[in-house]
């Protein structure tokens, strides 16, 4: 019920919500940019394998190898 | 790298910029990765061309983006690295969790939470009425600016994610979705990830090459090894398999095998079809890949035992020039029956003086059983593909 109640909730305040507000807070188009001693950004996305949050934050204290590919 | 990996110096995981992850996990169980690979199907990291490597530090510093194997012990490995004066970026704990986001946004639907929320929903919870939700949320995100390339990029996947959830039977979702994609790229030409994912289904002559005809071979490797490969709920169709070209083959070869149309056509109610191409809106001279559906109601099966589905092209109007005139499914079944829908791809190159729409009349050949009378039988179904032909505006 109360999920039903938050989605509802929701869905109205999106409704409600003007073009103009909307635009003030829409985050930039992400840019993959990382730069040497800088922090890489973290990120959580869902393992292939079992379908759990895969979240570079968990590495802490381990040195990672990060790789960006495709099976294409 | 793999001894460093071995003695735990070194921990690798993976990102993969694909549509379908389940195809990577074959890819993985066959090339045998033992890594955690993450999936970023909506390219929420803004990537824009694979591969890249990057050594992390253990406070998470980035310390070379092509590290070298050579030198990566020394320059990197046997490193200590100091504690940075601030701490790298964290998510928020809840990043992964849907009703999280849905309180999120009934407290406050900024732009900023209503596009994590719908983001949330197509990673997280991937239904059919979850991917609903994600489209009307990036519908009306995108109404502020329609120059998003990222949101109708994710707007394309989410249609093209709901195109597969619903069985492939609604062609309006996948002409949505390469349509986004076109729109997206249109804002950023250099954005390899987007492109891609046009080309996965788009026509030879546009392919860097073929998508996943690495496909087959896993599987037969993995049963060698006596291993089960791991199920695609979605098989890679014609386009995501076919070979790059360097120009228009035709095969004009084969023979029609109803030319008398002596085979009892199906009755609607059983079969159904729908088409889409890629790109949406050709112009005169360009080659198309058109993509056939066909669905099986839920009262009746194919039976690819018998003999595969078969797609017959008659003669395109305007002098336009198709790549094969029959195509067959080539799909591994894993049972001679089944309800899965069929796709069937092939190509149409479209005169350069074309002033029209392109026709062209056509039909498949296909064993159906249907459970009124638990028969098998062999049947035709007819139809007419329509390309519509973008021309140029004229001088006033």
């Amino acid at each position: 019920m109360n999920r039903i109640l938050s989605l509802s909730m929701a869905i109205f305040a999106l409704t409600v919500m003007d073009g103009r507000a909307l635009s003030q807070d829409l985050p930039a188009a992400a840019r993959y940019r990382v730069e040497v001693g800088k922090a890489h950004p973290d990120f959580a996305l869902p393992r292939i394998d079992n379908g759990r949050p895969l979240r570079l934050s968990d590495y802490r204290g381990k040195k990672v190898l990060l790789v960006h590919f495709a099976s294409w | 790298m793999q001894s460093h990996l071995e003695s735990k110096k070194l921990v690798m995981i993976g990102v993969i910029q694909e549509q379908h992850g389940d195809r990577c996990r074959l890819f993985q169980q066959w090339k045998e990765l033992d890594f955690p690979i993450g999936q970023d199907p909506l390219n929420q990291n803004g990537i824009g061309a694979v591969p890249v490597l990057v050594a992390i530090d253990e406070h998470g510093i980035v310390r070379s983006r092509r590290p070298n194997p050579r030198t990566i012990e020394s320059e990197f490995l046997d490193k200590e690295f100091p504690q940075p004066d601030e701490p790298a970026d964290k998510l928020g704990a809840d990043f992964s969790n849907v009703k999280h986001w849905e309180s999120m946004v009934a407290k406050s639907a900024s732009p900023s939470h209503s596009l994590r929320l719908a983001d949330s929903y197509l990673l997280w919870d991937p239904t059919a009425s979850n991917a609903k939700k994600s489209i009307e949320i990036y519908q009306r995100l995108l109404k502020t600016d329609k120059q998003r390339g990222d949101i109708h990029f994710r707007l394309g996947v989410a249609h093209r994610m709901l195109y597969e959830l619903g069985g492939q039977t609604s062609a309006v979702q996948f002409s949505k979705a390469v349509s986004h994609w076109e729109s997206a790229l249109a804002t950023n030409r250099n954005q390899y990830i987007w492109w891609r994912r046009i080309q996965q289904y788009g026509p030879r002559l546009k392919k860097p090459y073929s998508f996943y005809d690495w496909v087959a071979q896993a599987r037969k490797e993995l049963l060698y090894r006596g291993e089960k490969p791991h199920p695609l709920p979605v098989e890679p169709n014609g386009a995501e398999l076919a070979q790059r070209a360097r120009s228009m083959v035709i095969d004009t070869a084969a023979k029609n095998p109803d030319p008398k149309n002596e085979i009892l056509l199906v009755e609607p109610r059983w079969v159904t079809s729908h088409i889409n191409m890629v790109p949406t809106r050709p112009k005169p001279g360009d080659v198309v890949a058109v993509h056939v559906g066909f669905t099986v109601s839920k009262l009746a099966k194919w039976n690819h035992g018998t003999e595969p589905l078969s797609l017959w092209l008659g003669n395109p109007s305007s002098g336009a020039r198709v790549s094969s005139k029959a195509i067959h499914d080539k799909t591994p079944y894993a049972q001679p029956d089944s309800q899965q829908s069929v796709s069937l791809s092939f190509e149409v190159q479209i005169p350069a003086d074309a002033t029209r729409a392109i026709e062209i009349d056509a039909f498949s050949i296909f064993n159906i059983c249907e459970s009124e009378n638990d028969q098998c039988i062999r049947r035709r179904h007819n139809l007419k593909i329509t390309i519509p032909v973008q021309l140029p505006m004229k001088d006033q």
